[in-house]
């Protein structure tokens, strides 16, 4: 049996990244939402 | 009975449109040359693999048709009276996909055995050949319209298709290609046959309802 | 005292969900977040060695849960579907749209770190076992699913669309299932079976229990974060929007 370190290193690795991923991405995405909601009502403030 | 007009117009129209109608089946030996050609004219050497080479291309060939399964009848206005009507529009759903299989899948089931041949599978296993696509297609069929009625209202949805219904087409086609494998192995076919058909009632009284749906989906919103 | 059929009908207002997931999402996270550190060291360094495959048998602490909550996710978008038709509710069809990229990523990390466990134990890192296959199909279901949802325009209609496929796709894996085991014995006796944990000792069990946990309240509050996230999007022009967000003229109280 070959040396299994390497693997498991790598196996928690990808996903501790995958999981930071899909931890992080709703947060960014919130965040980006919300600033185009605030920039859109401003527009709408500013046209009426 | 406006089952049976839809399903004559369908055939009239094919008739008419001949050069459409044979693409299917040409695109299939196309198919089985390029694949010929692609496995280094290795194909003969294992029944196997030769019997899914046949199944996948007819699969393909199967694919390329079923864009186009409600586009004409959404295009030109037919779709809006299947919706009206009284009949259920499942029962309409089911006579076109009926249509569709005979018009353009049934020829390449017809022309299978030849690809068989062309391939070297011996001629005792055509026969399970014939008898697992004759089973499974129409699943495919039906399975294809619940995907292409989904994507009516996406341009140029043939890639869109295709990722839908291939996931959908793995246990039809695993049960297919052990019908015709377990035959080249000598083992008996009949317990696998009646499961096809098994799988093909069920897609058969389910699928409709799924694709009836779908369409609805597609062109009230 | 607020009676249940209220709880029930502001649960469907966005603006209640809006506020009311703030709180969820952030101890969601954090229990996440400590479950997910403590079962990893767990697992890396405290678990003992199994008897038969080593040292790498700790790559089931991350696997496990992963293809565990693959297949839970879809179960809760097909059964999200079946809701949507049955009430159109639109919190549930955001929660659709949510749920797809997070279940996605999940299979891929249950496919990945699959392949990475079959290379020191099984000397391959892919086989057509029943169980990976079905995955990678579930792994192209999603694909599907989100694919769909982003080529049809109105939610309405994506919604709809994205419940029947969704809907089909868990009747489909079910037989893909037997399908592909049935397959597999017919033609490779013997090959390596990925069989659930039987009796596992408890000494594997804790740390498991603890990353399926820390992955199951990460994966929840995930969602409702994206939920947030979508809601904001769809309905950046309301006037609930610009109450929680904030802006503009304030209104007379």
């Amino acid at each position: 049996m070959r040396d299994p370190s390497f693997y498991i290193w790598s196996a928690y690795a990808i996903c501790v990244l995958v999981l930071a991923c899909i931890a992080l991405r709703p947060l960014a995405s919130l965040r980006t939402a919300k600033r185009r909601a605030r920039k859109l009502q401003n527009q709408l403030v500013d046209h009426a | 009975m406006m089952i049976w007009l839809s399903m004559q117009r369908d055939f009239c129209l094919a008739i008419r449109q001949a050069s459409d109608t044979l693409m299917p089946a040409v695109f299939f030996l196309l198919l089985v040359t390029i694949l010929s050609i692609g496995t280094g004219f290795s194909m003969h050497e294992n029944s196997i693999s030769s019997i899914g080479a046949v199944w996948v291309v007819a699969l393909f060939a199967t694919v390329l048709g079923m864009d186009s399964m409600f586009r004409r009848d959404h295009d030109d206005g037919t779709l809006d009276q299947f919706l009206l009507h009284a009949e259920p529009l499942a029962l309409c759903v089911l006579a076109r996909v009926a249509a569709f299989w005979s018009i353009s899948v049934l020829p390449v089931v017809a022309l299978s055995p030849i690809a068989a041949w062309m391939m070297g599978l011996q001629s005792g296993l055509v026969q399970s050949l014939l008898v697992s696509l004759l089973l499974g297609t129409p699943v495919l069929a039906l399975l294809g319209a619940i995907g292409s009625a989904l994507v009516l209202e996406v341009h140029r949805s043939a890639a869109l298709l295709a990722l839908l219904v291939l996931p959908l087409f793995v246990p039809v086609t695993v049960l297919g290609v052990s019908v015709a494998a377990s035959s080249v192995v000598g083992q008996p076919t009949a317990p696998l046959i009646l499961w096809m058909i098994v799988l093909l009632l069920g897609t058969m009284t389910l699928s409709p309802f799924a694709t009836a749906a779908a369409l609805r989906a597609s062109t009230e919103y | 005292m607020v009676s249940l059929s209220t709880i029930f009908h502001r649960s469907g207002s966005s603006r209640f969900f809006f506020q009311g997931s703030v709180a969820w999402i952030r101890w969601l996270y954090v229990a996440g977040i400590l479950l997910l550190v403590v079962g990893m060291i767990w697992g890396l360094f405290f678990a003992p060695a199994d008897r038969l495959q080593g040292e790498s048998a700790r790559i089931m602490f991350v696997h496990v849960p992963a293809a565990h909550l693959s297949q839970l996710v879809y179960l809760a978008i097909a059964a999200a579907g079946v809701v949507w038709l049955v009430w159109r509710m639109k919190l549930v069809d955001i929660c659709m749209t949510a749920l797809a990229p997070i279940g996605c990523a999940l299979t891929g990390l249950a496919l990945a770190s699959g392949a990475i466990w079959g290379i020191p134990t099984w000397g391959t890192g892919w086989v057509w076992d029943a169980r990976l296959t079905s995955t990678l199909v579930l792994f192209f279901l999603y694909i599907g699913l989100i694919a769909l949802r982003g080529a049809l325009a109105g939610n309405q209609r994506a919604a709809m669309a994205v419940s029947i496929l969704a809907l089909v796709g868990a009747v489909n894996i079910r037989i893909i299932k037997y399908s592909v085991d049935w397959f597999a014995t017919l033609h490779q006796p013997g090959s390596i079976t990925l069989g659930g944990p039987p009796a596992m000792a408890p000494a594997f069990l804790w740390p498991l229990a603890v990353n399926v946990l820390g992955f199951h309240a990460l994966v929840a509050g995930a969602a409702l974060a994206a939920m947030r996230a979508e809601l904001v999007q769809r309905d950046a022009r309301t006037d609930w929007v610009r109450s929680v967000l904030n802006v503009g003229p304030k209104q007379a109280p």
